[in-house]
């Protein structure tokens, strides 16, 4: 019963790729139903740490609280869905070692105790990443693999400094004794780590400045990829960068850099979304958004404000798996993703499940985002900080411009070509948008859930 | 998560909705045989949908309800509308609409900063501090502004009745402008406690000068969808101006015009949308003369007339009357001027209305007339039988303001019979003067009809000439049409027609798109702006870091 068993069976079970060819993808669904209810297993118990040894400065430390189970849970019930969406193709292999390596991985990021396990699963991931975006093996995809590449590596490079500096001023790896050193050092490394800290992780967790790279690579992958970038990847970095920001208690002026930085973010993606003529950007930029809204809510130390994101990024993960699977039945028919396309398929069913998500990352009743951002927002009228109110409602008003225009845009009089949607991803499609009405009409056990994580998230080091 | 409480207003204005949905979505669902002339059908769950949203604004008792009640009315009617209307009009509908969201959402979060609950009875405005009165009023006031389209406001209004299924003109008409009425008296009323105040003067100057601007707007449009729009711009002006001066009279004589005004407007639409139904046709330079093939439908447009310019002996008559005095009571002469002007003025779209449709020449073109299924006479005869009653029964409204009345914390109007209606120092028996009107319209009619061949010759309408020509049939002799038109040669009024305030926002609009099309270069990938970014970026951070 360790918790090592969600980055390595993932990791193991690849290796039975040659012998089950025909089967992946069944084993895909099978494993990760597998974890969840292993993950579920632990709800409610104490957190656990665990220790790899060789020598207890240098030792490789797991820690499962409720913060990081969460999101664990969140992760495997992603990949379950998007592993039973696959189980209508032929398997692949290909697919299958890289969402197993990516599970490992997030799942070690979310787990890591200590500051350099962090730095190996943040490159397992990142490899992971790289080689998912070059999967339609297309001179596109290659090309903006090899550019994701190139960008990923500064992160890394960042992290490495961070890392290196924060040893050679204290001397041990582990999270916890580091938190107890941090402020006793020299006030320029402290400096030093906390900028390459977010240089490094801000490039990977796609906050403004650093995320000028986003929607290019977005495009040049496909949509199922993108599907898990917007929902597990960046959502596992930006949990790491807070988690390691409030375990060393940073100053204040750090997360309010933080917080300012969420809100430009948030508008100029927002902005940048309004001429956009592609669908694919359109979500990539909606997911940088949304991201900018999480930094606000995330740096605030407020219980209720980090509940609130905590609830919104349960939401936003699944709302943004169910839009790029929809486009993703829609590039499949049409073989594009320019805005055109929108206003030409003729589906009730397609029509209803964009309408749901697209008004859930707008924040409108009665579906699960308007919760979250009424949270956040009830939180932030709580800490009197009436600017960022007022900035988070008019972007939001400037994202409803772009969204409504899109949904507005199905002109009656145009001949529309019907878009038959298969059994399974009607269902699935449905699951998800069930999910989210239902998260915005009896919020309450998902809200008490996501205090539980907040309270743990800022607690830091002190559990 | 929800909390509901059946309230006085609350069925004061949930009643008006049901009554309105009701008589509409008889007319829709009645006629399943034929293919009507809007070939899109509305879909009926969305229907639904909004008049389960209208509910839950009404009967809400805590301010998230009445916000997710309020955001689902928003998008319904959204995609309702989007089954005809323009991209540009839905932007407009969506973009102001969505905007009086937000701000009621942020007037709700503020408030709840201070109180620490979102039930009305508990929410004790005294904890907010007084920095925030004003803030919090503002955003109410915008809210409410966007939806009953008082003006700068207002632009979203004309455009969407005008593209909207003709049935649902009436619905957006008759019962979404309300929605507003409905938070002003709630949240100024009984949330916040009034206050007279300056925001309340300039609330009240506002409204009026919406009416007479569109007033005068209504008068020179040829179509007559819009022509009705902008009376009900015109119309929720007079209501907003009236419930600023928040006294007991000023909020029976806002309520009563609510209620008058809803009757009105759902009979004039649905007439409208007869009229439409009929013949295909929506403007009034291609229109004329119908009396004579659907003298009812004429009678029944007269009957809204005549309450829409609120004169004796209709019900509109009543809450015209409420509203003069409860003006001259507060002693706001300039307002009651204001408001008389634009009255009168009003007469003359109401004319246009029904002589460019119903009098003056037959318009002889030789389409094929649609025969009009029966139910669309229902909510026609319905608003007709209730603005008879109440001009008969004026009092019959106060009884049922009053109770409103009383939750709001105001005296409530004593009225000695039913037929008399109290206006604070005046008063008129709406009986009698029904009956005076009634004896001598008989008597006028007894008589022409008896007088009939003596009184008159037959004469041909061409039987005219104009400078030596005589004009042959196809010469279009209908002038109604063309009322309004020199209005714009009035130097005051024209002034006023000429500009607009629409400039303001379109330029608004045009600074988003533009720094939209600048900002998006921050995410392409070229060298040069990775460069400058990367400058930027360590810029700020130092600045931030030296701190």
């Amino acid at each position: 019963m360790s918790t090592l068993y969600f980055v390595v069976v993932p990791l193991l079970a690849s290796f039975l790729t040659p012998f089950f060819k025909n089967y992946l993808r069944y084993i895909s669904v099978a494993l990760n139903l597998l974890l969840l209810v292993f993950a579920l297993s632990f709800m409610g118990a104490e957190p656990i740490r665990e220790y790899i040894s060789f020598d207890s400065a240098l030792s490789i430390s797991f820690v499962l609280d409720s913060a990081s189970l969460f999101f664990i849970v969140l992760f495997l019930v992603i990949m379950t869905l998007f592993s039973l969406y696959h189980l209508q193709e032929k398997s692949r292999k290909d697919s299958f070692i890289l969402t197993n390596m990516l599970l490992a991985s997030v799942s070690g990021l979310v787990l890591s105790g200590d500051i350099f396990n962090i730095y190996i699963f943040f490159e397992i991931a990142s490899i992971t990443a790289y080689i998912l975006t070059s999967l339609a093996k297309d001179k596109k995809a290659y090309s903006g693999a090899i550019r994701y590449m190139i960008i990923g590596s500064f992160a890394s490079i960042f992290l490495l400094i961070a890392i290196m500096t924060i040893y050679l001023n204290i001397g041990s790896l582990n999270l916890e004794t580091i938190a107890k050193e941090f402020n006793s050092i020299n006030p320029n490394s402290q400096f030093l780590i906390i900028l390459s800290l977010f240089i490094g992780f801000g490039i990977k967790s796609e906050i403004f400045p650093l995320n000028f790279w986003v929607v290019d690579i977005y495009q040049a992958s496909s949509n199922r990829v993108n599907a898990l970038f917007s929902a597990i990847l960046s959502k596992a970095y930006i949990f790491v960068f807070f988690h390691i920001a409030y375990i060393l208690h940073v100053n204040t002026k750090y997360l309010g850099f933080l917080a300012i930085i969420g809100i430009i973010s948030f508008a100029i993606a927002e902005l940048s979304a309004l001429s956009s003529k592609d669908l694919k950007r359109v979500l990539a930029y909606s997911t940088l958004g949304q991201i900018g809204v999480l930094f606000v809510a995330l740096s605030s130390s407020s219980v209720d404000v980090v509940s609130g994101a905590i609830f919104l990024i349960t939401l936003h993960s699944i709302t943004k798996l169910m839009l790029f699977l929809s486009l993703d039945i829609l590039e499949q028919k049409f073989k594009t993703t320019s805005i055109e396309i929108f206003k030409k398929f003729n589906s009730l069913f397609l029509t209803v499940i964009f309408a749901i998500g697209f008004l859930s990352l707008l924040g409108i009743p009665p579906f699960g985002g308007f919760i979250a951002k009424l949270t956040i927002l009830k939180g932030l009228a709580g800490l009197r900080e009436y600017l960022l109110i007022g900035a988070i409602l008019l972007i939001s008003l400037i994202e409803a411009v772009y969204f409504f225009r899109l949904l507005g845009s199905r002109d009656s009089s145009q001949t529309k070509e019907s878009v038959e949607v298969a059994l399974l991803p009607k269902v699935l499609l449905s699951i998800m948008a069930i999910a989210i009405v239902y998260f915005g009409l009896f919020p309450d056990a998902l809200l008490d859930i996501s205090k539980s994580v907040a309270t743990s998230l800022i607690g830091g080091a002190d559990v | 998560m929800f909390n509901f409480s059946v309230t006085p207003m609350g069925n004061l204005f949930f009643g008006l909705t049901v009554i309105v949905f009701v008589s509409l979505a008889i007319v829709r669902f009645a006629s399943f045989g034929d293919k009507a002339s809007d070939s899109k059908q509305n879909n009926p769950f969305l229907c639904l949908l909004l008049f389960t949203a209208l509910g839950i604004i009404f009967y809400a008792s805590d301010l998230i309800t009445l916000f997710i009640g309020w955001e689902v009315m928003s998008w319904s009617s959204y995609f309702i509308l989007a089954n005809r209307a323009k991209i540009k009009t839905l932007q407009k509908y969506i973009i102001f609409n969505l905007g009086a969201g937000f701000a009621l959402l942020g007037a709700i979060v503020l408030i709840y900063s201070f109180t620490g609950t979102m039930l009305y009875e508990q929410i004790d405005f005294s904890k907010v501090p007084t920095m925030l009165h004003l803030p919090i009023s503002i955003l109410l006031i915008i809210t409410i502004f966007v939806k009953s389209g008082v003006m700068p406001f207002h632009h979203w209004v004309v455009d969407s009745y005008e593209e909207s299924d003709n049935l649902f003109s009436a619905v957006l008409s008759a019962i979404i402008s309300k929605a507003g009425i409905f938070l002003f008296i709630l949240m100024f009323g009984q949330i916040i406690g009034i206050k007279q105040n300056l925001l309340f003067d300039i609330v009240a100057w506002l409204g009026v000068i919406t009416s007479v601007i569109a007033t005068f707007k209504a008068i020179s449009q040829d179509s007559m969808k819009r022509l009705l729009a902008y009376s009900s711009i015109a119309q929720l002006g007079y209501i907003v101006t009236i419930l600023s001066i928040f006294s007991a009279s000023g909020v029976e004589a806002g309520l009563y015009h609510t209620i008058i005004h809803t009757f009105v407007k759902l009979l004039l639409f649905v007439n409208i949308a007869s009229i439409i139904y009929i013949t295909g046709k929506s403007k009034f330079s291609e229109l004329g003369g119908l009396i004579y093939r659907y003298p009812l439908l004429f009678v029944m447009l007269l009957i809204g007339i005549i309450s829409l310019a609120g004169v004796p002996p209709l019900a509109g008559f009543n809450s015209k009357f409420l509203i003069y005095t409860t003006l001259l009571e507060e002693k706001k002469a300039l307002l009651l001027v204001a408001i008389m002007f634009s009255s009168a003025s009003a007469f003359l779209y109401c004319f246009k209305l029904i002589y460019g449709i119903y009098l003056g020449q037959v318009v002889d073109d030789k389409t094929e007339h649609k025969e009009l299924p029966n139910s669309y006479y229902i909510p026609q005869i319905i608003g007709s039988i209730v603005l008879i009653g109440l001009g008969i029964f004026p009092s019959f409204g106060t009884i049922i303001i009053n109770s409103t009345l009383t939750t709001l914390g105001f005296e409530p109007t004593v009225y000695t019979s039913l037929t008399e209606l109290n206006g604070g120092f005046a008063s008129f028996n709406g009986a009698m003067i029904m009956s005076i009107f009634a004896s001598i319209f008989i008597a006028v009619l007894l008589i022409s009809l008896a007088l009939k061949n003596r009184l008159q010759e037959r004469r041909d309408r061409y039987d005219i000439s104009y400078c030596g020509e005589t004009p042959n049939p196809s010469v279009n002799l209908h002038y109604g049409y063309g009322i309004g038109e020199e209005l714009r040669r009035i130097s005051f009024i024209g002034i006023i027609l000429r500009n607009s305030s629409q400039a303001s926002w379109e330029w608004l609009a045009t600074i988003t798109k533009d720094s939209s099309t600048v900002l998006k270069q921050l995410y392409s990938l070229t060298v040069q702006n990775i460069g400058v970014l990367t400058l930027l970026f360590f810029t700020i951070l130092l600045f931030v870091g030296v701190k």
